[in-house]
């Protein structure tokens, strides 16, 4: 534990991390204690070694590779100037109304009755709903019906740009 | 560090249309996009092909280069999301271990590398060697950190991590690489130990 503390110290020292008082702390560590002057030591070799270690080198034709293929595209417009508004406000209204219908169903369907009615909570338990007439399987159904088709539409959208534009997607 | 112009003038230079100038940028990240890539996909011809992609994917989304990072902090990020993607898609090859597992295998390894490490008495190639044999986790970090000009908020934006995770595991990459060298290199490195 103790070890591990000197190590991450010195890390941090070795990196230019360590506050101005800290690093006179460890310099000072450094010049009177054997043990951190060689613990010291060893990390700054491996330090100085991290940082000699050659790069792999791709085949000599890389760039040209690179330009030829590049040569035939161009460069995509930014992904603001393309994004079709109306499929953000989709979404929006997709989860808009998914929300609003979960409320209503919620609200129709909660058992009113274990709430106080004498005063009611800030007056909401007298509220009744008289949407239950309306909340018949054909409804639901058609309800479903229209979110599943509004998904795939959006779905499309989506795919099509991933189509056109598949560079778009490459930080995700 | 490199020479000639900035990223930011050859960028503005690409964008204006002189496609050209998109290889100096080539030229001058190749090699740290190909060791990146080569991390995570062990065979050369799919890493070339990968770092060309990576190339060729930044090049089309340079618009949406904003210079909210540096451009090789950019790139390094498309090409560790082109790896990931390249690795998703040829899952059979893909043996997912955790890097403490990968560093207890290859600390217990003694195979033709260290006569070949006797041989060649190349402290570099040893170095290389030993990071080589860490978790790849481990290895992109020490290469973004003491190769790539790299920050550790650079290497978080990179590799898809928080700042704080990063600097642990740089703490861990360099005390297993400390550990790995000692013990498989003992006596290669006891003048420098």
């Amino acid at each position: 534990m103790k070890q591990l503390d000197r190590e991450t110290r010195l890390w941090n020292y070795i990196d230019g991390k360590s506050d101005a008082l800290e690093m006179v702390q460890i310099r000072q560590l450094i010049t009177e204690n054997k043990d951190w002057q060689q613990a010291y030591e060893e990390l700054s070799r491996i330090h100085q070694m991290a940082g000699t270690t050659e790069l792999e080198q791709p085949s000599v034709r890389f760039t040209k590779n690179v330009m030829e293929e590049i040569a035939k595209f161009q460069i995509a417009p930014a992904t603001k100037q393309y994004i079709n508004k109306w499929i953000i406000w989709g979404i929006v209204i997709f989860f808009l109304i998914l929300a609003g219908s979960l409320l209503v169903f919620g609200s129709i369907h909660a058992d009113w009755s274990t709430v106080e009615t004498s005063s009611g909570w800030m007056g909401l338990a007298s509220w009744k709903v008289y949407l239950v007439p309306l909340l018949n399987p054909a409804l639901i159904n058609l309800f479903i019906l229209v979110n599943i088709i509004l998904g795939w539409i959006l779905l499309d959208h989506y795919l099509s740009h991933q189509k056109h534009f598949p560079e778009k997607s490459l930080n995700t | 560090m490199h020479h000639g112009p900035s990223d930011t003038e050859v960028l503005s230079r690409v964008l204006n249309g002189d496609q050209n100038a998109y290889a100096l940028l080539v030229d001058r990240y190749r090699n740290f996009v190909f060791t990146i890539v080569l991390k995570y996909v062990k065979n050369r011809e799919d890493a070339e092909e990968i770092a060309q992609d990576t190339f060729i994917k930044a090049y089309r989304s340079l618009a949406d280069f904003k210079g909210l990072s540096k451009f090789s902090t950019w790139l390094y990020r498309i090409a560790t999301t082109t790896s990931i993607t390249f690795l998703r898609k040829k899952k059979p090859e893909v043996h997912p271990l955790d890097h403490d597992h990968i560093y207890q295998k290859a600390i217990n390894l003694d195979g033709g590398l260290h006569a070949n490490i006797i041989e060649q008495k190349n402290r570099q190639s040893m170095v290389r060697q030993a990071i080589e044999r860490l978790g790849e986790g481990d290895a992109q970090v020490l290469l973004l950190f003491y190769n790539a000009e790299q920050n550790l908020d650079d290497i978080a934006q990179i590799m898809g991590k928080e700042t704080n995770a990063v600097k642990v595991q740089l703490f861990r990459a360099r005390a297993r690489l400390k550990e790995l060298m000692k013990k498989q290199f003992k006596e290669e490195i006891k003048d420098i130990f």
